[in-house]
């Protein structure tokens, strides 16, 4: 029970959480398809799977704080759709950036405090 | 489950979504599913169609189901309304029985009605042949052995001794005396209550009923696309009933 009860937590810390990571990402990559994001969070030991980055990646387009577009790859296959910040999403990263280290800088205080 | 198998469920389960919006979502997990080892497991990476599925539509603006209990609304209304058109229904049909159904028993000359002390009759003098024309009228004939014409109407009448009888628009009984023999009507609603002397009757449109004993009336109908009751011959009856029907319902009262 106290797994499932972690379980939901973590859910939801890390769907905020995320959607700055996948910002950060696109603010240093400029663009990215859907694998290559994959790769990039992987590579900094974040655990997502494909079920969660793909409809993150669409509630974040819906939201309007990324842009998308379809290009065919070089190498031939399948049409990639990748990813950029847009202006609304220039704009939120700084601003989760603050809030993210506000935070973090709190729940150290806490740790001194308590 | 192969890749295939699993974009199509993948495709049943995002139901709802608007297409352009799913065509996105299936192309783009497609071309995602193309660069993975073909062997390797779609559900194990992405969950089961369904799951993923889920977590799109939390995010869409899905075309809202009929819930059940709308469903069950409408059923409710459904049926509260075809309750309410039967009831409808049956009261009209109610109201046009009674409002289309005889005052009293016209066969009965002994009904108060016809009384002469009840209000609204009058009576004359009636020595000529009467013939009667009723036109859009309700009207109920009866014989009686007076040389007097007697005659109660809704809406008031006068009538001239030796001039046809006419009627029109209204709702009369009437007392004949014997030698009356013609009658015509058209559109109209007509009861003859057993008619002691013969009769030619002509009708058009017209509803006839007869009150009569078969064996003292000799009836002879000559329709033309009318509904007719079966009445019997019986040529040695005192009185004779020719009827000239067009378009018309002759009927036993």
């Amino acid at each position: 029970m106290s797994d499932e009860l972690y379980d939901k937590w973590l859910v939801q810390f890390r769907k905020g959480f995320l959607e700055l990571c996948v910002l950060r990402t696109l603010a240093k990559n400029r663009s990215a398809y859907g694998l290559q994001l994959l790769q990039l969070l992987e590579r900094a030991e974040l655990e997502v799977n494909e079920g969660t980055l793909y409809p993150l990646l669409n509630r974040m387009h819906k939201n309007g704080w990324l842009e998308s577009s379809w290009e065919p790859p070089t190498d031939g296959g399948h049409p990639r759709r990748f990813y950029s910040l847009s202006d609304t999403g220039q704009d939120l990263l700084p601003r989760m950036l603050t809030s993210f280290e506000t935070n973090a800088h709190s729940l150290e205080l806490l740790e001194e405090l308590t | 489950m192969n890749h295939v198998h699993y974009l199509s469920e993948l495709k049943k389960a995002l139901r709802g979504i608007d297409r352009q919006t799913r065509d996105d979502i299936l192309r783009e997990i497609k071309g995602h599913l193309a660069e993975m080892d073909p062997d390797a497991s779609a559900e194990a990476r992405f969950g089961t169609p369904e799951q993923l599925a889920e977590q799109y539509l939390q995010d869409e603006t899905v075309s809202p189901p009929i819930s059940n209990k709308v469903v069950s609304t409408g059923k409710k209304l459904l049926v509260w309304l075809s309750v309410m058109v039967t009831l409808i229904a049956i009261g009209l049909l109610a109201a046009g029985w009674y409002f289309s159904r005889d005052k009293f028993d016209y066969a009965d000359e002994n009904a108060a009605e016809l009384s002469p002390t009840q209000a609204g009759w009058h009576s004359t003098n009636w020595q000529s042949e009467p013939a009667i024309d009723i036109k859009q009228a309700h009207v109920v004939v009866y014989w009686h052995e007076h040389p007097t014409l007697r005659w109660n109407c809704s809406r008031s009448q006068q009538f001239t001794e030796g001039e046809v009888i006419r009627v029109e628009q209204n709702q009369c009984l009437f007392f004949l005396p014997k030698q009356f023999s013609q009658l015509r009507a058209t559109q109209a609603n007509v009861v003859l209550v057993r008619p002691n002397a013969s009769l030619e009757a002509t009708t058009m449109q017209s509803k006839l009923r007869l009150a009569i004993k078969d064996k003292l009336v000799q009836i002879d109908i000559d329709s033309q696309r009318s509904a007719v009751d079966n009445f019997s011959a019986e040529s040695a009856a005192p009185v004779s009933l020719k009827i000239n029907a067009n378009e018309s319902t002759i009927q036993r009262y």
